[in-house]
């Protein structure tokens, strides 16, 4: 049987079980990756691109205004699931608005790494063999894929 | 000329100069394909944010995978944003125009 790195519970917490590498590997991610939101705009790291899309590509003065309203709102959103699974990577129970969010944060992640990897729908390890650090990316990409992919099992259909 | 024609003139309220007549034409939000988010993932995204049952949900992954993009709601410009801006917050790619 397939290892569950999160199990719900019957009483509906959910139990971490993550190995001290995971989470090692987490806490590690998601440092980079806060440093990533804090200090770089999608102008200034292409790779963030993919996480703020616009909503009006063919209308400038809508997409403006959209950027005014909810830019802000969708940067924090991202810092405060980034902070859950920070959380989560130290904890032994988690509740189900954590995996929600844990589930975000992953995502978010993975979108920056397949973008930098230019991931195609058939990625395959030859992609990026030769390369210690694009394999190195992208063994990452993987196991937050197998992470997000597990999840999502586990979380059944949404509420 | 027809009988209408000779009949006085309606006095018809009309727009001052500047005013922009909208017609009430409705939104559509659009999600596009990419190569990164997980076929699961995105099905579960149009359930919890619409309530879309599963076989829904399933249908316009598939339509968003295969044809590259798939219409996922409608409805005023404020609640297509409203739409777009969830599922900005969930990482899909997502975009809105006027349903023409």
């Amino acid at each position: 049987m397939a290892r569950r790195p999160v199990k719900r519970r019957r009483d509906g917490t959910f139990e971490v079980a993550l190995g001290a590498n995971e989470r090692e590997v987490l806490t590690e991610v998601v440092g980079q990756f806060r440093a990533l939101l804090v200090h770089e705009t999608p102008s200034s790291d292409p790779s963030l691109q993919r996480l703020f899309p616009p909503a009006h590509p063919d209308d400038p003065i809508a997409e403006l205004e959209y950027e005014d309203a909810v830019g802000d709102e969708l940067l924090q959103g991202r810092l405060a699931s980034l902070d859950v699974l920070e959380r989560t990577a130290r904890a032994k129970t988690i509740l189900e608005p954590d995996v929600l969010a844990c589930m975000r944060a992953i995502n978010d992640v993975r979108l920056v790494l397949g973008t930098r990897l230019d991931i195609r729908e058939d990625a395959s390890p030859q992609d990026v063999s030769g390369d210690p650090d694009r394999e190195a990316t992208f063994e990452l990409y993987t196991y937050l894929s197998w992470l997000l992919g597990m999840l999502i099992e586990e979380i059944g259909e949404p509420a | 000329m027809s009988a209408a024609a000779r009949t006085a003139p309606v006095e018809v309220e009309r727009p001052s100069a500047g005013e922009v007549t909208e017609p009430d034409v409705p939104w559509i939000v659009i999600v596009w394909n990419d190569p990164i988010n997980l076929m699961t993932y995105v099905t579960w995204v149009f359930m919890k944010l619409f309530g879309y049952p599963r076989t829904k949900a399933e249908r316009l992954m598939m339509d968003v995978h295969t044809k590259g993009k798939a219409v996922v709601s409608n409805g005023s410009k404020d609640e297509c944003e409203g739409h777009v801006a969830r599922l900005h917050a969930y990482g899909l790619w997502a975009t809105m125009q006027k349903d023409r």
